[in-house]
């Protein structure tokens, strides 16, 4: 099979890419771009490591195959910090002690920015449905919960 | 002979050629190209699983997310029309939808989760011909219709005739394409309602999803008609016809709702899974659901929110 | 025979925080971030799966499709010839001992003869690329010859049962025979008998098995991963390669989440690795898929048991009766016994008459292999399946007694000084009735007390709460004779220190609380020390992660370390401050004269000194816990030498009409000797919360005729964020002495006593019990329905 080329901006950086037909966009973001915070946990659209913002909504890339990417415009966990700052999700997940095995950590927090990007305020039922889609087995959700709050809060304060 | 291969898994996918046409006239010519081979990929929700699990093995994904035109929700002609790209998180959110058939915004919001619902599209689940679909449920209450389009022609097909079997619909996936489905809105003293009872509350396939549109004459206390849908209790998404006829120019008491939600039970017909739960506890909820879903919508028509 | 009871000292009841030199902790006690969370947040923290290796092979295993069948013909010879294929493996070409398992290696690397369960390994191939990895396998041809299969321990156990090994199906046993149950039930003025079934569970860790094996030209090995026990993977592989232990090298790798199931899938994929790698001479990736998770590695015990409770009308608790069959599986991974009393079925027995004072008891318990995945260790190792069988039969009994559960339970439960199952003393730290009042107040038992609804009341509601409890009580460490761990320290002459252990972090938090006892004992902080990442050749031994063990036991061997250092580095600190040795205090990365403070050197420049004037840097600490002992004839000794306890607090809401249980609030108390890290104490005790209620309402492994029916995430389902209950976590501390601060294990005690919690506390809801887990919409709709039905 031939590579097809194709091009999307990652991190707010436009790469091109040479990507089979069939490959997977996060063994795209992992491999060839070396991104590994993207995780992935059981390829089927369920466990929610592998979750990135692809055009403004958070997805499952375990789904998504390389070119349907092309031309999109893609936040990896690795995006979230800028210029070596800590976006205050992040900040608040480690001082909220939002963090055990770490593995969920990256689908958790961008289904968390794609949330606080739409709705600054939520209630705690709209912070449950927005990580719903990212299974966690350490934490029992309540400190991921409490973190996104406080960091709601930051927002609204200071900006981010 | 090998035994076994079916526990072996892999971390690629196999196809041989990705498009992305332009137009839809494109799409359908690269699906007739491919002799049989091709498959839409919208979403990729449902369609990337079968391929892991060897459901489906295309050699050629044809990508329609490039096609303008499709990813809009509007009322045109006295219908709601949704594109093939309209996904779930947008009809979750859409004011239209929520304000003219709130039954269908509820189906939309309660699948998968969010990752889920923002790429997967309503078209694809519908497409899907699973009797428990979360959007095809709603859209069999609302008497929705498909609009299939291939190199010869297109046809508008009702949901009551767009089911042949589980997993089959009426659609011959690898020539032709569902552009839009469409439904008339509610209209006044008429109410939507959908309800859904799974193992947990998010990424969980339904045991049943149930969604009735209602319409009664509040003042007179009486019943004009209702039309109940239900899922997974047949090979196909269901209608419980036997219960919709006891709702017909009735007059509202407890003893026809409990006679309804009953004859939906009767009629309708799950079988005992391993996964979703015996025959008996299945046919319970829905008579339970069902006589709930009614209740819930008379509240509605009240203007309740619950 | 009236046994002599042996005259033991029992401590004065003591609750303070543990003070050292009667000054504050300045890191011990506090909520210390940890350490790698910048790491992981910012998605750095690279896990086995994240690491390049160029060069390495892909491999992968073949799998049985029946759960037992003889081997009759294995042809690789197509597969060979595959371009790209590197290695295709049978049985015989296992190089050393074609066995692997934590305890008894009765588990093939490659079956040989006969396959035991569907997904038993029975080829290996290793290839330049998976896709050819996967070619190859299709191109293998085995002949198999279906044999009948056994699926219950009860069916194993009949005299005409296919034997699952040569040895036969039960593969053993253990009792607790104290007093005369006879007597006792002819004695009691109320007997309840029950039958109770908990189902196989899945880890469902969300970071795949995945091993990286790297073969060197002098005849060692690397094998990189995560995994809960490095020793344990170490000394397997040796025996598979036919080498010296000291030949295999095992790092562990950031484990993303282990539970008990890293203790022992890490040997399964690490042996098949490693000896793919052995005999290509290159490098070998394997990653397991989900599927393939699900379908091999170790499972939670599911468990069939009776049980029979008598007391006086009183509640007083005079006798209890069970019998365990519990089903091991294909193999015997974490199950048997470990003398004298390690290993999930030992620990579930002695375990099942719970914290209570109960004169007459008479268990037995039966291991039995089948046809089926095999259980191992999966958080609680037993506890939580004989926790649901006495939280639910106590509970029932306090309603057939006209009395509150907490009165019940109040009433017997274990004090200081109280006598165990097994004839055990609990001379300290015994904080149960504290954590029961304590989760009475908060969570408001009395005033949300209702008795369950009539007949009435339940055809006619929609909905309905009800509130439940539980308690129970879970060993810190393992109780075998071998469990000891060690820890090299070495502190650098900037005042930094490396810290050589083999204990895993796998989320619950041990490199930090191990950072915060080295940091506490050498007096520096915390963001001096540095956990190196476990190494075999380099960490000394250290057991497993598991049991609850690791802050006690390597937390202890860390202080003592520390004591070693402390003593030379204050002979530096004492000649430059001019002040004897044993009046100085290290605290603060300083070490200053305790009588007056403000006489002090920075502990670097003492460090510096000490590396100046060849003094001893390094410190080494060895801990082995207080000696286990356990009669495996009569069930008595003392096998465990410190217990954490717990109190949970449900309330629920049942959909009546469809069975359908939400959990509204969990309060949850624990008596955890002292919390090292409180913030991290409160995550282990959510997630295990959590954990304990998916155990309750939603998880079970479905098996139809051998095989998993729901092997992917989508079908085993665990808890979602939309699931949680609010949860309230809340720690007392009544010091152990053999604990460092005092601490004792918090790990594995909170997703105990959270499934009987909720299951009784939809019992109050709904008026009748569940006896089988897990309790979802259908079942508690059929109970509910039953009741309707019955009429009572």
């Amino acid at each position: 099979m031939s590579k097809e080329k194709i091009q999307i901006e990652v991190n707010g950086k436009m790469v091109t890419l040479e990507v089979e037909p069939d490959d997977l966009l996060v063994d795209v973001l992992r491999g060839d771009l070396g991104l590994t915070g993207t995780k992935v946990g059981c390829r089927a659209g369920e466990c929610g490591s592998c979750s990135i913002i692809l055009n403004g909504k958070v997805v499952t890339s375990c789904l998504i195959p390389a070119m349907k990417a092309d031309g999109g415009k893609i936040t990896t966990i690795e995006g979230l910090e800028k210029d070596g700052k800590l976006h205050p999700l992040q900040k608040a997940f480690v001082e909220k002690g939002a963090i055990q095995c770490g593995f969920c950590t990256p689908g958790m927090l961008l289904s968390a920015k794609n949330l606080l990007d739409q709705n600054p305020d939520p209630t705690l039922e709209e912070v449950k449905i927005a990580i719903s889609g990212v299974l966690c087995r350490c934490t029992g959700y309540q400190k991921i919960i409490h973190a996104i709050h406080v960091a709601s809060e930051t927002i609204r304060k200071q900006g981010v | 002979m090998n035994q076994g291969m079916n526990l072996v898994w892999s971390k690629s996918l196999h196809w041989e050629k990705y498009y992305r046409p332009q137009s839809i006239p494109e799409a359908l010519k690269l699906l007739e190209e491919s002799g049989g081979h091709a498959r839409i990929i919208a979403g990729g929700t449902d369609l990337i699983p079968q391929i892991r699990n060897k459901e489906k093995e295309p050699k050629v994904l044809v990508d329609i997310t490039r096609l303008s035109g499709l990813n809009e929700i509007k009322l045109e002609n006295g219908f709601i029309k949704m594109g093939a790209l309209v996904t779930h998180s947008q009809v979750a959110e859409s004011p239209l939808i929520r304000e003219r058939a709130l039954a269908l915004s509820e189906g939309a919001s309660r699948l998968g989760s969010p990752q889920i619902r923002n790429l997967g599209t309503v078209v694809g689940n519908v497409v899907s011909g699973q009797p428990g679909a979360d959007t095809t449920i709603p859209l069999l209450a609302l008497d929705a219709r498909v609009k299939v389009v291939s190199q010869r022609g297109e046809r508008i097909i009702p949901f009551t005739e767009f089911f042949i079997d589980t997993g089959k619909t009426a659609v011959n996936s690898t020539r032709e394409m569902v552009t839009e489905i469409s439904f008339p809105p509610l209209i006044e003293n008429e109410t939507s309602i959908s309800l859904r009872l799974a193992r947990r509350k998010a990424l969980a396939l339904p045991i049943l999803t149930l969604s009735v549109v209602l319409s009664a004459d509040l003042e007179k206390k009486a019943f004009r008609y209702a039309r109940i849908a239900l899922g997974p209790v047949a090979p196909v998404p269901f209608r419980a016809q036997g219960a919709e006829k006891l709702l017909t120019s009735v007059l509202i008491t407890d003893g026809i709702i409990k006679e309804a939600a009953q004859k939906a039970a009767q009629e309708s017909n799950p079988r005992t899974s391993l996964i979703r739960g015996s025959e008996e506890y299945r046919r319970a909820i829905v008579a339970n659901l069902v006589e709930r879903g009614i209740r819930k919508g008379i509240e509605r028509l009240e203007g309740k929110h619950v | 025979m009236e046994k002599k009871k042996k005259k033991v000292l029992v401590r004065e009841k003591v609750r303070v925080e543990m003070p050292t030199l009667a000054e504050e902790l300045s890191t011990v006690g506090k909520s210390k971030i940890r350490v790698d969370a910048y790491d992981k947040v910012r998605g750095k923290l690279q896990y086995g799966a994240d690491f390049e290796y160029p060069g390495a092979l892909v491999g992968k295993v073949l799998r049985s499709p029946h759960p037992h069948a003889l081997i009759k013909k294995i042809d690789i010879e197509k597969a060979k010839a595959l371009p790209g294929v590197k290695a295709v493996l049978k049985a015989k070409d296992i190089p050393g001992r074609n066995g692997f398992g934590a305890i008894i290696p009765d588990q093939p690397v490659l079956c040989g003869d006969k396959v035991r369960y569907v997904g038993d390994g029975v080829a290996l191939i290793a290839a330049d690329t998976e896709e050819v990895a996967v070619q190859a396998l299709g191109l293998i041809d085995v002949e198999y010859e279906p044999l009948p299969a056994v699926f219950s321990p009860i069916d194993a156990m009949k005299p005409d049962a296919p034997k699952v090994h040569e040895g036969g199906n039960l593969l053993t046993t253990a009792k607790i025979r104290k007093g005369d149950t006879e007597k006792g039930f002819s004695e009691s003025d109320v007997t309840l008998e029950r039958t109770y079934t908990v189902p196989i569970l899945e880890h469902a860790y969300i970071e795949p098995d995945v091993v990286l094996a790297i073969p060197h030209p002098d005849g060692t090995i690397t094998v990189k991963g995560p995994m809960q026990a490095p020793f344990t993977v170490r000394r397997n592989i040796a025996s598979i390669l036919g080498v010296l232990i000291n030949k295999v090298q095992c790092v562990q790798t950031p484990i993303g989440g282990g539970f008990g199931g890293k203790e022992d899938s890490p040997i399964d994929i690490g042996a098949r690795a490693a000896v793919l790698a052995w005999k290509t001479g290159k490098p070998v990736r394997m990653e397991y898929d989900r599927e393939e998770i699900t379908l091999s590695t170790c499972k939670r015990h599911p468990m069939t048991i009776q049980c029979k409770l008598g007391a006086k009308k009183d509640g007083t608790f005079v006798a209890l009766e069970g019998t365990i069959y519990n089903e091991q599986g294909a193999y015997a991974s974490l199950g048997p016994v470990i003398p004298p009393a390690g290993g999930v079925h030992v620990h579930a027995v002695v375990m099942l008459p719970g914290p209570y004072v109960i004169p007459n008891i008479k268990v037995d318990g039966y291991l039995v292999y089948t046809n089926h995945p095999y259980g191992g260790a999966m958080r609680g190792f037993g506890a939580p399946q004989v926790n649901f069988v006495h939280e639910s039969l106590i509970d029932e009994l306090a309603y057939q007694l006209g009395m509150n559960p907490y009165d019940l339970r109040l009433k017997n439960c274990f004090d200081l000084g109280s006598e165990t199952a097994t004839g055990q003393i609990l001379d300290q730290s015994v904080g149960l009735k504290e954590t029961m009042v304590k989760a009475k107040e908060v969570f408001k038992w009395d005033e949300k007390w209702r008795s369950a609804p009539t007949l009435k009341e339940l055809e006619n509601v929609e909905k309905r709460r009800g509130i439940g409890m539980a308690v129970g009580w879970y060993r810190t460490s393992i109780g075998t004779l071998g469990d000891g761990c060690g820890v090299n320290l070495h502190l650098q002459e900037d005042g930094s220190v490396l810290l050589y252990q083999g204990l895993t972090e796998m989320g619950q938090g041990s490199c930090t609380v191990l950072s915060q006892i080295a940091a506490e004992a050498l007096g520096v902080d915390i963001e001096d020390v540095r956990v190196v990442a476990p190494d075999t050749d380099v960490a000394p031994e250290s057991g497993p992660t598991v049991g609850s063990r690791s802050t006690t036991l390597m937390g202890n061997a860390i202080m003592m370390a520390a004591d070693v250092i402390k003593n030379s580095l204050f002979e530096s600190a004492s000649e430059l401050l001019g002040i004897s040795p044993c009046r100085l205090v290290a605290k603060n990365r300083r070490i200053y004269d305790r009588e007056d403070p403000s006489r002090f050197v920075e502990l670097k420049e003492a460090a510096r000194r000490s590396m100046v004037t060849g003094r001893r840097m390094m410190g080494q600490g060895w801990y082995a816990p207080p000696k286990s002992s356990l009669n495996l004839e009569t069930g008595q000794g003392s096998p465990y030498f410190v217990y954490t306890y717990s109190t949970q607090m449900a309330e629920v809401e049942v959909d009546i009409k469809t069975g359908a249980v939400e959990v509204v609030k969990i309060t949850a108390t624990f008596d955890i000797g002292k919390a090292i890290n409180p913030m991290m104490v409160e995550g282990q005790i959510e997630g295990g919360v959590m954990m304990g209620l998916g155990y309750a309402l939603m998880e079970e492994v479905i098996m139809k005729e051998g095989m998993i029916q729901n092997l992917n995430l989508q079908d085993y389902i665990i808890p979602t964020a939309l699931d949680t209950p609010e949860i309230e976590p809340i720690y007392i501390e009544y010091p152990n002495i053999h604990g460092p601060f005092g601490a004792k294990g918090i790990g594995e005690m909170p997703n105990i006593p959270a499934a009987p919690a909720i299951t009784n506390a939809i019992a109050n809801a709904i008026g009748a019990r569940i006896y089988n887990l897990p309790a979802h919409s259908e079942r508690v709709y059929m109970t509910i329905k039953k009741r309707l039905e019955k009429g009572i």
